[in-house]
């Protein structure tokens, strides 16, 4: 019986800890994708301390959290990640709206390609 | 800046290469001690002969640590979380074979006759695919070289071939040839590479005082023993070789 209780519990654990880091992981990057559109808007009103700010704070946000992501999640794309933000930055600063708002794009949809890489759909499990 | 390369230039890379040795090294030891800790739960079967789901077991649990083992970019967890989630199945599923005969003909199989009174059962050989040389075979490892000279020989769920020959081809016992024999005792182990075994001392009814006359006979003392063990009223004594 002791062997059952220890199996089932460690099942039970194991099970809850992926919906928990689930959960985790898509309260971490919304934000983080959210700042990075807010980011492209403010570039696209050629409001460019804004896009800064909001840029910088995303970077600040991934960079908090980047130990818990990459126990998760493979680190390839978190790599990717962190090239777009040097990029986004760098676009920022020289005030190119086209590469700054293409640049963030494409990070918004790697942060949302890291959190939905760890949801639980029919999709992922096949 | 270094001379000779900047920060992700030659000298970046270098370290680069040398951090992930250092990730390796340490994920290695640490998915080892795992492994060794999943083995040890699952208990002795695994290290010996195996059921099919145990076979399975140790087949994805070796392949399940080797892939983090080797590739720095995947987190240590996606070798973990696998490996702990088979040893809870195998955990579950053995305690399930445990309690239910039903369950365990499910997950295990039955054994099967494969020699019955001399005859092999052509259409079970059928049945679980093992093929004549491979009986053959078998029965070889078994130093039969005769399939008419076994009565029983049943394929277990575990693989293994279990043959019984006929009595007058079997070798005979001691108590069919008459011989009186001495009952056996299991040996206790009282001194163990240089260490006195306290746990065991009750166990053989001999105390430290007996341990340390035994010795001095011996002319050795409890550092240069490698084993000290008895057996009823035998003793059994192996002295450390020099230099070792």
């Amino acid at each position: 019986m002791t062997r059952f209780r220890i199996g089932v519990g460690l099942l039970l654990v194991l099970l809850i800890l992926c919906f928990w880091s689930q959960v985790r992981m898509t309260k971490l990057q919304k934000p983080i994708a959210a700042l990075v559109l807010q980011a492209e808007t403010s570039a696209a009103g050629e409001d460019w301390p804004g896009a800064a700010g909001s840029l910088s704070r995303a970077r600040e946000e991934w960079e908090d959290h980047r130990t818990f992501v990459a126990a998760l999640a493979d680190h390839q794309p978190l790599e990717d990640v962190e090239s777009l933000f040097a990029m986004a930055q760098a676009y920022s600063v020289c005030r190119d709206g086209t590469q700054f708002r293409a640049t963030c794009q494409e990070l918004n949809r790697r942060i949302l390609a890291v959190m939905e890489a760890q949801e639980l759909n029919f999709g992922s499990i096949f | 800046m270094a001379a000779g390369g900047d920060m992700f230039g030659k000298k970046g890379d270098n370290f680069c290469e040398v951090k992930k040795l250092i990730l390796s090294y340490f994920r290695t030891l640490i998915l080892y001690l795992v492994l060794i800790l999943v083995v040890r739960l699952m208990g002795k079967r695994q290290i010996g002969e195996m059921e099919p789901a145990e076979f399975v077991v140790t087949m994805l649990v070796a392949n399940l640590a080797a892939i983090p083992m080797q590739d720095g970019g995947i987190p240590l967890f996606s070798g973990l979380i696998p490996i702990l989630v088979v040893l809870g199945m195998e955990l579950v599923l053995s305690w399930g074979t445990l309690r239910s005969q039903r369950f365990r003909k499910i997950l295990c199989g039955k054994p099967v006759i494969l020699i019955e009174n001399g005859k092999i059962l052509q259409d079970k050989l059928r049945q679980t695919r093992i093929t004549l040389d491979e009986l053959m075979g078998h029965l070889r490892q078994k130093d039969v070289l005769n399939p008419q000279q076994v009565q029983y020989a049943i394929l277990e769920t575990n693989g293994t071939l279990s043959v019984f020959p006929y009595p007058e081809y079997a070798p005979a016992a001691a108590k069919e040839a008459g011989i009186q024999v001495k009952q056996l005792q299991l040996p206790v182990t009282l001194v163990e590479d240089g260490v006195l075994l306290n746990e065991n001392l009750g166990l053989s009814g001999k105390d430290d005082a007996w341990v340390e006359k035994t010795l001095r006979d011996r002319n050795t003392k409890l550092e240069d023993t490698f084993l000290l063990a008895v057996a009823g009223q035998q003793i059994l004594f192996i002295e450390k070789e020099e230099g070792k």
